[in-house]
């Protein structure tokens, strides 16, 4: 384990040493969260509720839908499929490593990365817009904790599965961009699912994208009684299972034609 | 009877490769019909390789060279045939197999670039589980062959290229690996380097006893590194014997190199052999390697000649010769 905890710490003066793009990008992020919450705002100016929510309540989701994306959608492996393609992961793979312990140390190292910037972020949006939590009871805050842990996994693992398509093209950059799309508008980023209509909602929670963090944040607003947070658990569990068993497949097909070109 | 430490058998490697036509339309046509060619990079080879040795792989671009090793470092699947390194199949990638080889690419890079190489080094350190003690007595004694010392806490980015080819190599042989696959570690470095290069591979097989395959388009290298050369050529084993040998079976001429005394013409020298050059008081001729010695003697009875030398022809153009000839 220690080189993957070596490798964890590598990244990381690897990203101080240049810091300015890291902390552009997460000015960006910040500048997302703000731009979300002031718009809400303007549409609260002159009704107390809208859409089922009140102003409080909109805050609060849009504040905790932007920090739980920050943690979940945060990685490092969006040009696995090019590194693949170009033969860069032959490094890794000659080395007496997992090559997959190797992609989750980094995006680890990526998540904590983000992290550590999200906790000072979110300190100062929390200073400007003062919004109003109302902290679930322990259990809940536990089911929050794990689902939030497993919305990180399934990401990561889509990830890899649109970063394996590298063994067989470079053109992975499109279905990656329309992946991102499908999550603003189905993950809860821009707007809470439950103000679509009935039945659009219905068919996305047999996608993964409300795992990507509109779950988590309805757990956490207490939105979700037990029996609907088991539902959900149970349908994230299943994309867990078939991604992983789908990137499985081809991760090892691609393996054999792998042509490490470049190296 | 010594074992082999790399044993491959009738090993081929297939690419299904793209066929575009030329031009737009061909661009255009290829979105719904596309012609894929089989292209075999390495077919039917089979040698063995004992341990200690340094062997030298010839071949031209897309010979095969790189293929094969990434085939023996576990990187490629092999379309069939069998490899074996150190008695593991590489492509199963075992970690007790991969902490007793290195594949070193000229040019390419596993050193983290914004950071010293360092930092790297000490990544590979914990990367193969080296010991403190034994990594720190190997990194000192490659410092010091390679002069590195100075060099090894600045960023990646700003040394030369051959600094880096430097930290390259010790990134690469920190874990002080049984086998070495180095494929054109000169490439690109002016002749001085090349020479630092060459003089640290060789004390390196010394002093560990590595076995090493070296691909070079530098006959600098192979000349002077390897007892042993493989000759690949559009993917078939060509050659695989002593580089002496290579002149014995492939070198057609001696060269006959010749001062005159008095004026002799150019169409009198033709009546000896090919004359490759001509301007008294010097003369060069090619001359079948059977009848070298007594065309020199019967030229030394029956010309004025001041000194007469026989040589072997460079070894780069016995094997320009050799592919020239395969391709004709």
């Amino acid at each position: 384990m220690y080189k993957y905890w070596f490798l964890f710490k590598i990244y990381w003066q690897n990203t101080l040493a240049y810091p300015l793009s890291f902390a552009i990008w997460r000015f960006r992020q910040v500048l997302a969260t703000f731009a979300s919450v002031t718009v809400w705002l303007a549409i609260f100016q002159d009704n107390q509720q809208a859409f089922g929510y009140t102003r409080d309540s909109m805050i609060s989701y849009i504040f905790l839908i932007g920090f739980l994306q920050s943690i979940i959608l945060a990685t490092e492996i969006g040009g696995l499929g090019q590194q693949i393609y170009e033969g860069q992961i032959s490094n890794v793979m000659v080395k007496p490593l997992k090559v997959l312990g190797w992609i989750g140390a980094i995006d680890l190292a990526d998540k904590a990365y983000n992290f550590a910037f999200l906790i000072v972020e979110t300190l100062i949006l929390y200073l400007i817009f003062r919004p109003h939590f109302v902290l679930p009871t322990i259990p809940f805050f536990l089911a929050f904790l794990v689902t939030t842990f497993l919305g990180a996994v399934l990401f990561f693992l889509a990830m890899l599965l649109i970063g394996v398509m590298g063994f067989w093209s470079p053109d992975n950059w499109g279905i990656r961009f329309l992946f991102y799309m499908f999550i603003d508008f189905t993950a809860g980023r821009l707007y809470p699912l439950n103000i679509l209509p009935q039945v659009l909602q219905n068919i996305l929670r047999w996608t993964p994208f409300p795992y990507f963090s509109y779950f988590q944040s309805q757990i956490f607003l207490g939105k979700l009684d037990w029996m609907q947070i088991q539902q959900s658990f149970t349908v994230l569990l299943l994309w867990i299972a078939l991604l992983a068993v789908s990137f499985r497949y081809f991760w090892l097909k691609g393996l054999k034609g792998y042509g490490a070109s470049g190296h | 009877m010594i074992e082999p430490v790399i044993n491959i058998s009738h090993l081929t490697k297939t690419f299904k490769v793209y066929k575009k036509q030329p031009g737009l339309l061909g661009s255009v046509t290829s979105l719904w019909k596309r012609e894929y060619v089989e292209v075999k990079a390495v077919d039917d080879v089979s040698f063995t390789i004992n341990p200690g040795e340094i062997i030298g792989f010839i071949g031209q671009n897309g010979a095969g060279k790189t293929t094969t090793l990434k085939m023996l470092s576990g990187l490629l699947y092999p379309t069939s045939g069998n490899v074996s390194v150190l008695g593991f199949d590489p492509w199963d990638r075992k970690p007790a197999f991969q902490k007793q080889f290195a594949l070193v690419m000229g040019q390419k890079n596993q050193l983290w670039w914004d950071l010293p190489a360092m930092e790297s080094f000490l990544l590979n350190q914990a990367i193969y589980e080296v010991p403190e003690t034994e990594f720190r007595k190997t990194l000192n004694k490659l410092m010091d062959l390679l002069e590195v010392r100075d060099i090894a806490n600045i960023q990646v980015r700003k040394l030369s290229l051959g600094q880096r080819m430097k930290c390259e190599l010790i990134a690469a042989l920190l874990h002080s690996p049984k086998v070495l696959f180095l494929d054109e570690p000169t490439i690109g470095l002016d002749v001085v380097m090349q020479k630092v290069l060459r003089d640290f591979i060789k004390s390196y097989n010394q002093d560990f006893g590595a076995t090493i395959i070296l691909t070079s388009h530098y006959m600098g290298d192979v000349k002077e590194l390897c007892k042993r050369a493989i000759i690949i050529d559009h993917g078939h084993k060509i050659f695989d014997g002593d580089l002496q040998d290579i002149i014995d079976r492939y070198a057609r001429n001696k060269i006959l190199s010749i001062i005159f005394s008095e004026k002799v013409t150019q169409k009198k020298l033709t009546e000896y052999g090919e004359v490759k050059d001509f301007e008294f008081p010097k003369a060069t001729l090619l001359v079948p390697r059977s009848i070298a010695t007594k065309t020199a003697a019967k030229m030394l009875s029956e010309l004025p000649i001041a000194d007469v030398n026989i040589e072997e022809p460079a070894i780069e153009v016995i094997i320009r010769d050799v592919f020239e000839s395969k391709a004709a």
